[in-house]
């Protein structure tokens, strides 16, 4: 009696596949507001634009607040240096139109995006 | 619940739990396909206290572990996050908690919808702090959430079952 309690349990029931569903859903729908023509770099820090250019241009950027080296060569944009403890934001690579890399504990957000794409218009229902 | 004094005791076990696995958590590699997101372990202990307890006590138990958990680690400004991403959490499984009661919905969706709503507060908040920006994170967060919260509702469903009913004794 207790056993077929406990595997009971475990069933799903309608509504978990409902609200599986909807967050699937969700998901895929978001997925439409995010810009896909990969060619603008945007560099932030504490909310603030610290540098915005091509893709295609190779530069390195250092952080005035915290320590964080922004590495733009050959197409993509990674974090090359940072202060913060986890080192976190190296480790996660290049950034993408759908994966920005971020170094939360300086703040420090680097943002790939269309051409005339302007970040601030990025929103989500 | 007839002793108070027990109901006091096995809150504070519960809450010393889920402040430690919130620690714990901390001190993980917290990267998961290249997106740092958490997989909520301290979310057991909301679902679990939601289930046997009360709304009441589960969201005591939300604050004190998110603030005793940021205290311990030494992160304050995780704080923010974990309160924000716990508190939209409780809420979304507190109003499903009918629906369970009813047995219309399992402890896993419950789950998945919490697991949700914790990564929708803890991107509300890297928003706020970083720029809007951080909303591109979205779709992957979301789709994250549903392998991260049936982990957590399957755990909880383990000790909802095996565990002894603490109530009764």
């Amino acid at each position: 009696m207790k056993e077929s309690n406990s595997k009971k349990a475990y069933k799903l029931k309608p509504l978990d596949f409902l609200i599986i569903a909807a967050i699937i859903a969700l998901s895929f729908i978001s997925l439409l507001f995010i810009p896909k023509n990969a060619e603008t770099v945007t560099v932030m820090q504490h909310g603030k634009v610290l540098y915005r250019g091509d893709l295609s241009t190779d530069i390195v950027i250092v952080t005035p607040d915290g320590k964080n080296e922004i590495t733009i060569k050959d197409g993509v944009a990674y974090m090359s240096e940072a202060d913060c403890k986890d080192k976190l934001c190296i480790k996660m690579g290049a950034a993408t139109t759908f994966r920005p890399v971020t170094c939360l504990p300086n703040e420090v957000i680097i943002i790939i995006s269309g051409k005339s794409d302007d970040v601030d218009g990025v929103t989500f229902g | 619940m007839k002793s108070n004094t027990k109901h006091i005791a096995i809150l504070g076990i519960l809450i010393a739990a889920a402040t430690a696995v919130h620690y714990i958590e901390g001190l993980l590699p917290s990267l998961i396909l290249g997106v740092p997101i958490k997989l909520g372990l301290a979310n057991i202990f909301t679902l679990y206290t939601l289930i046997k307890f009360s709304r009441r006590d589960a969201l005591i138990l939300t604050v004190l572990k998110s603030i005793l958990g940021s205290f311990l680690s030494g992160a304050i400004s995780g704080m923010l996050y974990s309160l924000t991403g716990g508190m939209l959490a409780f809420l979304a499984m507190s109003m499903l908690l009918e629906l369970y009661i009813k047995k219309r919905i399992s402890a896993i969706g419950m789950s998945v919808c919490g697991s949700f709503f914790f990564n929708l507060g803890q991107l509300v908040v890297g928003s706020f702090l970083n720029g809007p920006a951080m909303l591109l994170y979205f779709p992957l967060m979301s789709i994250l959430s549903i392998p991260t919260g049936f982990f957590v509702g399957l755990i909880t469903t383990l000790m909802l079952t095996k565990l002894p009913d603490i109530r009764k004794e």
